[in-house]
Protein backbone atom coordinates (compact mmCIF):
# COMPACT_ATOMS: atom_id res chain seq x y z
CA UNK A 1 0.00 0.00 0.00
CA UNK A 2 2.44 2.03 1.01
CA UNK A 3 4.63 2.17 -2.04
CA UNK A 4 1.66 2.20 -4.47
CA UNK A 5 1.31 6.34 -2.58
CA UNK A 6 5.03 6.79 -2.72
CA UNK A 7 5.84 6.16 -6.44
CA UNK A 8 3.20 8.34 -8.00
CA UNK A 9 4.87 10.72 -5.71
CA UNK A 10 8.10 10.32 -7.05
CA UNK A 11 7.74 10.78 -10.64
CA UNK A 12 5.62 13.63 -10.25
CA UNK A 13 8.36 15.45 -8.07
CA UNK A 14 10.89 14.17 -10.98
CA UNK A 15 8.66 15.51 -13.88
CA UNK A 16 8.21 19.29 -11.76
CA UNK A 17 12.19 19.06 -11.33
CA UNK A 18 12.82 18.49 -14.77
CA UNK A 19 10.10 21.40 -15.87
CA UNK A 20 11.60 24.05 -13.69
CA UNK A 21 15.39 23.19 -15.38
CA UNK A 22 16.87 21.63 -13.13
CA UNK A 23 17.96 18.43 -14.80
CA UNK A 24 17.80 19.52 -18.13
CA UNK A 25 21.74 18.79 -19.49
CA UNK A 26 23.78 18.79 -22.67
CA UNK A 27 21.60 18.96 -25.83
CA UNK A 28 23.45 17.17 -28.92
CA UNK A 29 22.19 17.22 -32.54
CA UNK A 30 21.85 13.78 -34.33
CA UNK A 31 25.00 14.32 -35.79
CA UNK A 32 27.26 14.57 -33.11
CA UNK A 33 25.00 11.90 -31.00
CA UNK A 34 25.81 9.28 -34.22
CA UNK A 35 29.74 10.88 -34.66
CA UNK A 36 28.54 11.91 -37.87
CA UNK A 37 30.23 14.88 -37.28
CA UNK A 38 33.84 14.46 -37.25
CA UNK A 39 35.81 17.54 -34.78
CA UNK A 40 39.62 18.51 -34.96
CA UNK A 41 39.56 22.16 -34.65
CA UNK A 42 37.64 24.57 -33.18
CA UNK A 43 36.86 28.55 -33.23
CA UNK A 44 35.58 29.96 -30.17
CA UNK A 45 34.31 33.33 -31.42
CA UNK A 46 35.07 36.28 -28.53
CA UNK A 47 32.22 35.51 -25.48
CA UNK A 48 29.13 37.97 -24.73
CA UNK A 49 28.85 38.75 -21.64
CA UNK A 50 26.46 41.27 -18.89
CA UNK A 51 27.74 41.96 -15.51
CA UNK A 52 25.56 43.95 -13.43
CA UNK A 53 26.83 44.90 -9.76
CA UNK A 54 23.81 44.28 -7.40
CA UNK A 55 23.81 47.09 -4.76
CA UNK A 56 21.61 48.02 -1.97
CA UNK A 57 21.11 51.25 -4.49
CA UNK A 58 20.37 49.17 -7.59
CA UNK A 59 22.13 47.56 -10.17
CA UNK A 60 24.97 49.33 -11.77
CA UNK A 61 26.79 48.09 -14.90
CA UNK A 62 30.73 46.39 -14.84
CA UNK A 63 32.09 47.04 -18.15
CA UNK A 64 36.02 47.26 -17.21
CA UNK A 65 35.26 43.54 -14.95
CA UNK A 66 33.32 42.35 -17.92
CA UNK A 67 36.42 42.20 -20.36
CA UNK A 68 38.55 40.53 -18.10
CA UNK A 69 35.85 38.06 -17.67
CA UNK A 70 34.92 37.37 -20.69
CA UNK A 71 39.08 37.03 -21.40
CA UNK A 72 39.51 34.26 -18.81
CA UNK A 73 35.94 32.42 -20.07
CA UNK A 74 37.64 32.03 -23.67
CA UNK A 75 40.92 30.99 -22.24
CA UNK A 76 39.14 28.27 -20.02
CA UNK A 77 37.12 27.13 -22.45
CA UNK A 78 40.12 26.73 -25.10
CA UNK A 79 41.89 24.75 -21.92
CA UNK A 80 39.35 22.31 -22.01
CA UNK A 81 38.71 21.73 -24.93
CA UNK A 82 42.05 20.94 -26.04
CA UNK A 83 42.24 18.94 -23.14
CA UNK A 84 39.99 16.72 -25.16
CA UNK A 85 42.09 16.54 -28.34
CA UNK A 86 41.18 19.96 -30.40
CA UNK A 87 42.83 21.96 -31.95
CA UNK A 88 41.65 25.59 -30.90
CA UNK A 89 41.96 28.85 -32.50
CA UNK A 90 40.16 31.79 -30.55
CA UNK A 91 40.52 34.40 -33.57
CA UNK A 92 39.67 33.37 -37.32
CA UNK A 93 42.48 34.77 -38.59
CA UNK A 94 45.23 35.66 -36.05
CA UNK A 95 48.26 36.37 -38.49
CA UNK A 96 45.93 37.65 -41.62
CA UNK A 97 46.46 41.50 -42.76
CA UNK A 98 44.71 40.67 -45.69
CA UNK A 99 40.64 40.27 -45.47
CA UNK A 100 41.55 41.97 -41.75
CA UNK A 101 38.30 43.72 -42.44
CA UNK A 102 36.20 41.91 -44.11
CA UNK A 103 36.81 39.13 -41.38
CA UNK A 104 35.80 41.45 -38.86
CA UNK A 105 32.66 42.37 -40.45
CA UNK A 106 32.02 38.52 -40.83
CA UNK A 107 32.33 37.73 -37.47
CA UNK A 108 30.11 40.70 -36.47
CA UNK A 109 27.38 39.00 -38.65
CA UNK A 110 27.51 35.83 -37.28
CA UNK A 111 27.94 37.00 -33.68
CA UNK A 112 24.68 39.03 -34.56
CA UNK A 113 23.23 35.87 -36.36
CA UNK A 114 23.78 33.82 -33.41
CA UNK A 115 22.16 36.52 -30.74
CA UNK A 116 18.69 36.43 -33.22
CA UNK A 117 18.35 32.12 -32.34
CA UNK A 118 19.57 32.51 -28.78
CA UNK A 119 16.83 33.41 -27.74
CA UNK A 120 14.89 30.68 -29.57
CA UNK A 121 17.36 27.80 -28.28
CA UNK A 122 16.95 28.51 -24.27
CA UNK A 123 13.04 28.68 -25.03
CA UNK A 124 13.14 25.13 -26.62
CA UNK A 125 16.89 23.41 -25.25
CA UNK A 126 15.31 20.26 -26.50
CA UNK A 127 14.87 21.47 -30.60
CA UNK A 128 18.71 21.15 -30.60
CA UNK A 129 18.18 16.97 -30.26
CA UNK A 130 15.54 17.57 -33.28
CA UNK A 131 18.28 19.54 -35.83
CA UNK A 132 16.13 22.62 -35.60
CA UNK A 133 18.27 25.20 -35.02
CA UNK A 134 20.53 26.63 -37.81
CA UNK A 135 23.03 30.10 -38.44
CA UNK A 136 22.92 29.19 -41.99
CA UNK A 137 26.25 28.49 -44.42
CA UNK A 138 27.31 32.09 -43.32
CA UNK A 139 28.84 30.56 -40.65
CA UNK A 140 31.21 29.01 -43.49
CA UNK A 141 32.67 32.03 -44.43
CA UNK A 142 34.57 32.88 -40.76
CA UNK A 143 35.26 28.89 -39.96
CA UNK A 144 36.88 28.52 -43.51
CA UNK A 145 39.13 31.38 -42.55
CA UNK A 146 40.42 29.51 -39.18
CA UNK A 147 39.60 26.05 -41.08
CA UNK A 148 37.56 24.94 -37.89
CA UNK A 149 34.97 22.14 -37.84
CA UNK A 150 33.06 24.05 -35.54
CA UNK A 151 32.75 27.42 -34.65
CA UNK A 152 31.61 28.06 -29.93
CA UNK A 153 29.86 31.09 -28.73
CA UNK A 154 29.76 31.63 -25.41
CA UNK A 155 26.80 34.31 -23.52
CA UNK A 156 26.20 35.25 -20.33
CA UNK A 157 24.77 37.37 -17.57
CA UNK A 158 26.22 37.52 -13.99
CA UNK A 159 25.20 39.55 -10.88
CA UNK A 160 27.72 40.42 -8.68
CA UNK A 161 26.40 40.99 -4.85
CA UNK A 162 27.77 43.49 -2.47
CA UNK A 163 28.25 42.33 0.82
CA UNK A 164 24.80 43.63 2.01
CA UNK A 165 22.92 42.66 -1.00
CA UNK A 166 23.71 39.07 0.19
CA UNK A 167 22.81 39.67 3.67
CA UNK A 168 19.51 40.85 2.66
CA UNK A 169 19.01 38.17 -0.07
CA UNK A 170 19.54 35.63 2.12
CA UNK A 171 17.51 36.59 4.99
CA UNK A 172 14.50 37.48 2.68
CA UNK A 173 15.20 34.65 0.59
CA UNK A 174 14.15 36.56 -2.50
CA UNK A 175 16.75 35.17 -4.99
CA UNK A 176 20.00 33.57 -5.49
CA UNK A 177 22.95 34.84 -2.34
CA UNK A 178 25.94 34.29 -3.69
CA UNK A 179 27.29 36.07 -6.79
CA UNK A 180 26.43 34.34 -10.14
CA UNK A 181 26.92 33.97 -13.61
CA UNK A 182 24.06 31.92 -16.02
CA UNK A 183 26.24 30.87 -19.27
CA UNK A 184 25.27 29.53 -22.31
CA UNK A 185 27.95 27.51 -24.79
CA UNK A 186 26.74 26.80 -28.36
CA UNK A 187 29.03 24.34 -30.74
CA UNK A 188 27.59 25.09 -33.98
CA UNK A 189 28.75 23.21 -37.52
CA UNK A 190 31.07 25.24 -39.62
CA UNK A 191 30.45 24.69 -42.89
CA UNK A 192 26.13 24.36 -42.55
CA UNK A 193 25.70 26.28 -39.20
CA UNK A 194 23.56 23.69 -37.46
CA UNK A 195 23.45 23.99 -33.73
CA UNK A 196 25.27 20.84 -32.64
CA UNK A 197 25.67 21.01 -28.96
CA UNK A 198 24.28 23.24 -26.27
CA UNK A 199 24.65 23.49 -22.69
CA UNK A 200 23.33 26.06 -20.28
CA UNK A 201 25.11 26.51 -16.57
CA UNK A 202 25.41 28.65 -13.48
CA UNK A 203 28.76 29.35 -11.66
CA UNK A 204 28.49 30.73 -8.81
CA UNK A 205 31.00 32.68 -6.57
CA UNK A 206 32.79 35.98 -7.26
CA UNK A 207 33.63 35.86 -10.35
CA UNK A 208 35.48 38.76 -10.88
CA UNK A 209 37.71 37.94 -8.33
CA UNK A 210 38.82 35.00 -9.60
CA UNK A 211 37.54 33.77 -12.47
CA UNK A 212 39.76 30.71 -13.16
CA UNK A 213 38.79 29.35 -10.07
CA UNK A 214 34.90 29.79 -10.56
CA UNK A 215 34.89 28.82 -14.36
CA UNK A 216 36.69 25.96 -14.17
CA UNK A 217 34.24 23.24 -12.52
CA UNK A 218 30.86 24.25 -14.52
CA UNK A 219 33.28 24.41 -18.37
CA UNK A 220 34.00 20.96 -17.69
CA UNK A 221 31.13 19.57 -17.14
CA UNK A 222 29.49 21.93 -19.35
CA UNK A 223 31.70 20.21 -21.97
CA UNK A 224 31.03 16.50 -20.47
CA UNK A 225 29.19 15.24 -23.69
CA UNK A 226 30.97 16.92 -26.60
CA UNK A 227 32.58 13.58 -27.88
CA UNK A 228 36.65 14.07 -27.90
CA UNK A 229 38.42 14.76 -31.30
CA UNK A 230 38.63 12.27 -33.71
CA UNK A 231 40.84 11.20 -36.13
CA UNK A 232 39.46 12.30 -39.60
CA UNK B 1 6.66 48.83 -40.43
CA UNK B 2 7.70 46.27 -38.01
CA UNK B 3 4.40 45.85 -36.23
CA UNK B 4 5.69 46.26 -33.44
CA UNK B 5 3.98 47.28 -30.30
CA UNK B 6 5.57 50.39 -28.55
CA UNK B 7 4.08 49.93 -24.91
CA UNK B 8 6.04 52.83 -23.74
CA UNK B 9 4.36 55.23 -26.21
CA UNK B 10 0.98 56.20 -25.81
CA UNK B 11 0.00 55.67 -29.10
CA UNK B 12 -3.80 55.90 -29.67
CA UNK B 13 -3.49 59.25 -27.22
CA UNK B 14 -7.17 60.73 -28.12
CA UNK B 15 -5.11 63.97 -28.89
CA UNK B 16 -2.12 62.62 -31.06
CA UNK B 17 -3.61 62.94 -34.43
CA UNK B 18 -4.03 66.68 -33.26
CA UNK B 19 -0.73 67.14 -31.39
CA UNK B 20 0.73 66.08 -34.67
CA UNK B 21 -1.29 67.95 -37.29
CA UNK B 22 -0.06 71.41 -35.51
CA UNK B 23 3.62 70.19 -34.40
CA UNK B 24 4.04 69.87 -38.65
CA UNK B 25 2.12 72.45 -38.99
CA UNK B 26 4.90 74.70 -36.91
CA UNK B 27 7.58 73.17 -38.72
CA UNK B 28 6.38 73.56 -42.06
CA UNK B 29 5.47 77.47 -41.44
CA UNK B 30 9.63 77.57 -40.14
CA UNK B 31 10.56 75.75 -42.73
CA UNK B 32 8.74 78.22 -45.39
CA UNK B 33 10.21 80.88 -43.34
CA UNK B 34 13.96 79.91 -43.40
CA UNK B 35 14.11 78.22 -47.02
CA UNK B 36 12.98 78.56 -50.42
CA UNK B 37 12.24 75.35 -51.89
CA UNK B 38 14.91 74.74 -54.52
CA UNK B 39 17.65 75.20 -51.59
CA UNK B 40 15.59 72.91 -49.55
CA UNK B 41 15.60 70.30 -52.68
CA UNK B 42 19.45 70.94 -52.55
CA UNK B 43 19.99 70.29 -49.48
CA UNK B 44 18.11 67.10 -49.53
CA UNK B 45 20.24 65.99 -52.08
CA UNK B 46 23.29 67.08 -50.87
CA UNK B 47 22.02 65.25 -47.76
CA UNK B 48 21.55 61.89 -49.21
CA UNK B 49 24.31 61.89 -50.96
CA UNK B 50 26.63 62.30 -48.57
CA UNK B 51 24.49 59.69 -46.50
CA UNK B 52 23.99 56.96 -49.33
CA UNK B 53 26.89 54.98 -48.36
CA UNK B 54 25.97 54.80 -44.89
CA UNK B 55 22.31 54.06 -45.79
CA UNK B 56 23.36 51.06 -48.44
CA UNK B 57 25.05 49.48 -45.04
CA UNK B 58 22.46 50.36 -42.56
CA UNK B 59 19.95 48.58 -45.27
CA UNK B 60 21.83 45.16 -44.73
CA UNK B 61 21.91 45.68 -41.53
CA UNK B 62 17.80 46.26 -41.23
CA UNK B 63 17.93 43.00 -43.50
CA UNK B 64 20.22 41.14 -40.68
CA UNK B 65 18.09 42.39 -38.19
CA UNK B 66 15.16 41.01 -39.20
CA UNK B 67 13.49 44.38 -40.31
CA UNK B 68 13.05 44.15 -43.54
CA UNK B 69 10.19 46.14 -44.40
CA UNK B 70 12.18 49.09 -43.28
CA UNK B 71 15.01 47.86 -45.33
CA UNK B 72 12.69 48.14 -48.52
CA UNK B 73 11.52 51.32 -47.59
CA UNK B 74 15.29 53.20 -47.20
CA UNK B 75 16.18 50.79 -50.33
CA UNK B 76 13.49 52.74 -52.21
CA UNK B 77 14.07 56.14 -50.95
CA UNK B 78 17.74 55.67 -52.24
CA UNK B 79 16.36 54.11 -55.40
CA UNK B 80 14.34 57.27 -55.91
CA UNK B 81 17.38 59.69 -55.16
CA UNK B 82 19.28 57.54 -57.53
CA UNK B 83 17.90 55.23 -60.03
CA UNK B 84 21.68 54.51 -61.96
CA UNK B 85 23.59 53.35 -58.93
CA UNK B 86 24.44 49.96 -59.18
CA UNK B 87 24.93 49.62 -55.48
CA UNK B 88 20.99 51.32 -54.77
CA UNK B 89 19.37 48.71 -57.70
CA UNK B 90 21.65 45.83 -55.71
CA UNK B 91 19.94 46.89 -52.26
CA UNK B 92 16.81 47.64 -53.53
CA UNK B 93 17.12 43.64 -54.93
CA UNK B 94 18.15 42.28 -51.49
CA UNK B 95 15.28 43.88 -49.92
CA UNK B 96 12.73 42.64 -51.92
CA UNK B 97 14.56 39.14 -51.53
CA UNK B 98 14.72 39.54 -47.79
CA UNK B 99 10.43 40.29 -47.62
CA UNK B 100 10.46 36.95 -49.14
CA UNK B 101 6.37 36.30 -48.57
CA UNK B 102 5.59 39.55 -46.98
CA UNK B 103 3.84 42.66 -48.83
CA UNK B 104 6.17 45.92 -48.77
CA UNK B 105 3.50 47.41 -46.77
CA UNK B 106 1.72 45.54 -43.54
CA UNK B 107 -1.74 44.86 -44.42
CA UNK B 108 -4.68 46.77 -42.66
CA UNK B 109 -5.26 42.99 -40.76
CA UNK B 110 -1.66 43.08 -39.50
CA UNK B 111 -2.01 47.09 -38.60
CA UNK B 112 -4.95 45.73 -36.23
CA UNK B 113 -3.73 45.19 -32.33
CA UNK B 114 -4.71 41.30 -33.22
CA UNK B 115 -2.86 41.86 -36.12
CA UNK B 116 0.39 43.02 -33.93
CA UNK B 117 -0.03 40.86 -31.14
CA UNK B 118 -0.08 37.64 -33.65
CA UNK B 119 2.90 38.63 -36.00
CA UNK B 120 4.58 39.38 -31.86
CA UNK B 121 3.67 35.99 -30.56
CA UNK B 122 4.98 34.44 -34.39
CA UNK B 123 8.59 36.48 -33.95
CA UNK B 124 8.71 34.88 -30.31
CA UNK B 125 7.84 31.35 -31.14
CA UNK B 126 9.47 31.02 -34.75
CA UNK B 127 12.88 31.54 -36.87
CA UNK B 128 12.81 33.97 -39.22
CA UNK B 129 12.77 30.70 -41.87
CA UNK B 130 10.08 28.86 -39.63
CA UNK B 131 8.04 32.30 -40.05
CA UNK B 132 8.44 32.60 -43.66
CA UNK B 133 7.52 29.23 -44.44
CA UNK B 134 4.47 29.49 -42.50
CA UNK B 135 3.42 32.67 -44.61
CA UNK B 136 4.29 31.06 -48.04
CA UNK B 137 1.96 27.75 -47.04
CA UNK B 138 -1.03 30.58 -47.77
CA UNK B 139 -2.19 31.09 -50.67
CA UNK B 140 -1.80 35.07 -50.38
CA UNK B 141 2.04 34.47 -48.97
CA UNK B 142 2.96 32.27 -52.11
CA UNK B 143 1.56 34.93 -54.44
CA UNK B 144 3.85 37.95 -52.66
CA UNK B 145 6.52 35.91 -52.54
CA UNK B 146 6.60 34.89 -56.00
CA UNK B 147 5.91 38.52 -56.99
CA UNK B 148 8.86 40.14 -54.28
CA UNK B 149 11.41 37.27 -56.25
CA UNK B 150 10.67 38.18 -59.37
CA UNK B 151 11.41 41.77 -58.44
CA UNK B 152 14.12 41.28 -56.99
CA UNK B 153 15.62 39.06 -59.92
CA UNK B 154 15.04 42.10 -62.09
CA UNK B 155 16.87 44.20 -59.75
CA UNK B 156 19.53 42.49 -59.30
CA UNK B 157 19.89 42.00 -63.55
CA UNK B 158 19.52 46.33 -63.27
CA UNK B 159 22.47 46.12 -61.49
CA UNK B 160 24.57 43.81 -63.52
CA UNK B 161 23.90 46.00 -66.39
CA UNK B 162 24.56 49.29 -64.55
CA UNK B 163 28.10 48.03 -63.12
CA UNK B 164 29.58 44.61 -64.89
CA UNK B 165 31.84 44.61 -62.33
CA UNK B 166 29.75 44.35 -59.26
CA UNK B 167 30.04 40.87 -57.63
CA UNK B 168 27.65 40.95 -55.36
CA UNK B 169 24.56 41.08 -57.37
CA UNK B 170 25.90 37.88 -59.20
CA UNK B 171 26.88 36.26 -55.90
CA UNK B 172 22.74 37.15 -54.87
CA UNK B 173 21.37 36.45 -57.91
CA UNK B 174 23.02 32.79 -58.10
CA UNK B 175 21.15 31.90 -54.19
CA UNK B 176 17.92 33.32 -55.60
CA UNK B 177 18.35 31.06 -59.17
CA UNK B 178 19.31 27.99 -56.77
CA UNK B 179 16.34 28.59 -54.60
CA UNK B 180 13.92 28.82 -57.68
CA UNK B 181 15.33 25.53 -58.63
CA UNK B 182 16.96 27.24 -61.70
CA UNK B 183 20.44 24.96 -61.44
CA UNK B 184 22.58 25.81 -64.43
CA UNK B 185 21.45 29.65 -64.01
CA UNK B 186 23.10 29.71 -60.64
CA UNK B 187 26.18 27.82 -61.55
CA UNK B 188 27.08 30.59 -63.76
CA UNK B 189 26.06 33.58 -61.66
CA UNK B 190 28.54 31.68 -58.80
CA UNK B 191 31.39 31.16 -61.38
CA UNK B 192 30.91 35.09 -62.80
CA UNK B 193 30.96 35.69 -59.18
CA UNK B 194 34.42 33.67 -58.38
CA UNK B 195 35.72 35.38 -61.45
CA UNK B 196 35.04 39.04 -60.22
CA UNK B 197 35.95 38.50 -56.93
CA UNK B 198 38.91 35.72 -56.56
CA UNK B 199 40.24 36.90 -53.34
CA UNK B 200 36.30 36.49 -51.55
CA UNK B 201 36.47 35.86 -47.91
CA UNK B 202 33.06 33.01 -48.68
CA UNK B 203 35.57 31.44 -51.81
CA UNK B 204 35.76 27.93 -49.70
CA UNK B 205 32.04 28.14 -49.38
CA UNK B 206 31.10 29.16 -52.98
CA UNK B 207 32.76 26.80 -54.21
CA UNK B 208 30.94 23.86 -52.24
CA UNK B 209 27.82 25.51 -53.05
CA UNK B 210 28.59 24.58 -56.64
CA UNK B 211 30.07 21.55 -56.38
CA UNK B 212 26.56 20.48 -54.76
CA UNK B 213 24.91 22.36 -57.68
CA UNK B 214 26.89 20.38 -60.34
CA UNK B 215 25.60 17.23 -58.15
CA UNK B 216 22.38 18.25 -58.74
CA UNK B 217 22.59 18.49 -62.06
CA UNK B 218 24.30 15.37 -62.76
CA UNK B 219 21.38 13.78 -60.75
CA UNK B 220 19.08 15.76 -62.77
CA UNK B 221 20.23 14.57 -66.39
CA UNK B 222 21.10 11.02 -65.28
Amino acid sequence: MRRRILWPGAIAITILFGLAGGVCGQQLHPKLKNKEKVIQTVLIVPPKIEIVKSTMKGGEGMLKETEAVEAVLQKTLSDVLRSKGFKVMESPAPDAVQNAEQVKYALADIQSRYDQVHPKILAKKKDVAKGRFTLGEQVGSVSDVAQADVVVFVRGVGEVLTTAKRFVRAFAKSGPAFSNIALSIAVVDGQTGEVLYFDTRTAVGNFTEKPEKVFEKPIAKSMKKVPAATAK
Amino acid sequence: YELERVTLFYSDHPALEERLSYVTAAITKVNAESVDSQAAAENRARYLSTTERGAQHDIALEIQSGRFRTAHALSQKLLKFNPMSSENCYYSAESYRALGPRPAEPTTRELSPEGRKENARLKQKYLVEEQEKLLIATAGGQEVFKDNIAKAEAMYRRSIELDPKNPKPHRSLAVLLEKSERYSEALEEHRRYLELEPKALDRALVERQVEALRTRLAAGKN
